[in-house]
């Protein structure tokens, strides 16, 4: 993202969920040969400080980074500013990195006047996000990798961006520049971390497979610890909810095509997987598991403790 | 100017006796929002500071001032969404040990003395004990359950009522000009001028609508639709509680006594809901959305989650 004075432009906007690419964002733009004044927003800085670090008079072409702009406390100045700023000024200019899905205004302002990257944090289930980011990464690297060992060593790392482009530098040095890489080097270098995802137990769980669903769980609290807690109950609901309205329209009759188009899933998934694990719920156990869950909501967010004990013991009464 | 102040006896006679320089330590002013605590505090604090005819038309320099929150001894502080911290009551500890610029004393009016976070709190009290001598405190809070005891302890405290109805009705008169409206709204107001009024600026029937028609599909027990609408109510799922609390109020009373109904509007549709189920079925759902709204403030539950809940296990 280092700015070519050719198409320069004074403002520029890198935003999303995604923190791997925001930082790459950053490590780009201080190779840039400007001047670099670099800001975190989250240290109270105000749009008044930012704007008067902006019209600071300095001979040489200045950069100014601001990382976590969404925290920027207060906007009238930064606005004003912002739309009296010459765009022909090569002066400055001014790298913004937004770290949320939702853009604030200001910085939309500032994109609809200069340029703009988003950085969308894929979700686990796009695994195409994650093999296209595999084989660019090894592109950059100078190895080749296929799209089956792309896949191999997505199952070893799961999906954090920064464990993959780190297996995928030391998989770089194993078999050197213009190598390519194998299965066997993966197993060879790359060290296993069982992944799961919350909606994974709560799949589990609502297709009454204790053991999985505990074997999940684990492998999640291994990873983030009682961090876990929340989101699986938040899964736990979410899934719950769907399979009793799941449940309910069976039970009214109607057709699965139907109820299918109504859920918004596709035929295959719903004929599959959905509408069998309603089928091994009746609406009165799902009505009271959510009152469970009710509770547990509620436990977990308190100062209760052994709350991976309760979370536990929840799986266990679903999923029996 | 403190005669502007209406149903509020006394409140006001407390706060006479401030104006009269009979009061100097700190004090708490207890009642819902929209009873008028902030506005007998300010008329109170305009009365003190006043150097003209001390009447509520007075455009004396102080009442000016005040009137336009530009007063450099009088300082408000409401909590917003977060509750108050440790740096803000900093702010205002070092604001109270300063001299005053242009009055004898310094006010300060902090709406929310129930939503100090415990450091804040903890870090206020001995500025409470012992008030700087030209420094005075107005803290204001919906009720005394969640002021911390050491909090209450240093305050005198002064419980605000809720208003008649026949007055509420009065002022939102100036607003809603359809009589069977204006009267639905203040009763949603439960004897406060500032929530009538802010429920009709915010058009509130046509969430209280949605509450009813959740109601109609949680007895229909079409549970698509029902889980489909309380989404959509995710950004209001507070708000809609309290409206569902006063639904279910109704759809009780209105057996007994349907002049005494809140939404006057809907009385049939209440009618015909309370009819579908028992008088237990409905006071039981009565007390858990009930007991739901004390414990969502304690921990902040998945709301939307916890209404469909409730609403499917009671039908």
């Amino acid at each position: 993202m280092a700015l070519k004075e050719s198409s320069f432009r004074p403002f520029v906007v890198a935003f999303g969920g995604e923190d791997f690419f925001l930082d790459r964002d950053i490590e780009r733009t201080l190779q840039g040969k400007r001047v670099l004044l670099r800001l975190d927003g989250e240290s109270g800085l105000t749009d008044e400080q930012l704007v008067g670090f902006c019209e600071r008079y300095s001979e040489l072409p200045r950069m100014i980074l601001v990382d976590n702009a969404q925290a920027v406390q207060g906007d009238k100045a930064l606005r004003a500013f912002i739309e009296a700023k010459d765009i022909t000024d090569t002066s400055l200019a001014i790298t913004a990195i937004v770290r949320s899905e939702k853009l604030p205004e200001v910085w939309s302002l500032a994109l609809s006047k200069g340029k703009g990257f988003e950085r969308r944090k894929p979700k686990p289930w796009e695994t195409d996000a994650y093999t296209d980011f595999v084989r660019l990464e090894a592109t950059r690297l100078r190895v080749a990798i296929n799209g089956e060992v792309s896949a191999m060593l997505l199952q070893y790392v799961g999906s954090d961006f920064y464990r993959l482009a780190n297996e995928l530098r030391k998989l770089a040095l194993y078999v050197g520049q213009a190598g390519t890489i194998t299965k066997d080097h993966i197993s060879l270098v790359t060290t296993r971390t069982p992944q799961a995802e919350p909606y994974q137990v709560a799949e589990a769980v609502l297709a009454k497979d204790p053991r999985l669903a505990m074997n999940l769980f684990s492998v999640l609290y291994m990873n983030s610890g009682e961090d876990s807690n929340i989101p699986v109950v938040r899964a736990l609901m979410k899934q719950i909810e769907k399979t009793a309205i799941i449940r309910s329209l069976i039970d009214r009759g109607v057709i699965d095509a139907d109820i299918a188009v109504l859920m918004g899933m596709k035929a295959w998934p719903f004929k599959n997987v959905a509408a069998p694990t309603a089928r091994k719920h009746d609406l009165k156990s799902l009505v009271g598991h959510m009152g469970r869950l009710c509770k547990l909501d509620a436990d977990v967010k308190g100062p209760m403790r052994s709350k991976r004990t309760l979370v536990e013991l929840a799986i266990l009464a679903i999923a029996q | 100017m403190l005669q502007q102040v209406q149903h509020q006896k006394e409140g006001t006679r407390f706060l006479r006796r401030f104006v009269e320089g009979g009061l100097s330590s700190p004090v708490l002013l207890l009642g819902n929002e929209g009873v008028g605590r902030r506005f007998s505090v300010m008329c109170a604090i305009r009365e003190t500071l006043c150097v003209g005819t001390r009447e509520p038309d007075c455009q004396c320099a102080p009442c000016y001032q005040i009137l336009r929150k530009a007063h450099t001894d009088v300082f408000v502080h409401a909590a917003g969404e977060k509750d108050i911290g440790i740096e803000e009551v900093r702010e205002i500890i070092a604001e109270a040990r300063n001299y005053p610029t242009a009055a004898d004393i310094r006010c300060f009016v902090i709406d929310g003395a129930d939503r100090f976070t415990i450091a804040a709190a903890n870090a206020f009290l001995k500025t409470l004990e012992e008030p700087p001598a030209r420094a005075r405190f107005f803290l204001l809070a919906e009720s005394s359950e969640h002021v911390l005891p050491t909090i209450r302890s240093r305050c005198g405290g002064i419980r605000y009522s809720t208003l008649p109805e026949a007055f509420v009705l009065s002022e939102l008169h100036r607003y809603e000009t359809d009589a069977a409206k204006a009267l639905v709204y203040t009763r949603m107001g439960e004897g406060s001028v500032g929530l009538a009024i802010r429920y009709w600026g915010s058009g509130r029937l046509a969430l209280r609508d949605q509450v009813v028609k959740v109601l109609q599909l949680a007895l229909g027990r079409d549970l698509p639709s029902l889980f489909a609408l309380v989404d959509t109510m995710d950004q209001d799922l507070v708000l809609a509680i309290k409206l569902l609390e006063q639904v279910l109020h109704d759809v009780l009373i209105v057996r007994v006594d349907p002049m005494r109904v809140i939404n006057l509007d809907r009385v049939e549709d209440l009618t015909a809901m309370g009819q579908k189920a028992t008088v237990q079925v409905w006071s039981r759902l009565a007390q858990k959305v009930r007991a739901l709204q004390v414990k969502y403030k304690a921990t902040r539950l998945h709301l939307s989650f916890q209404i469909k809940t409730l609403l499917v296990e009671s039908f």
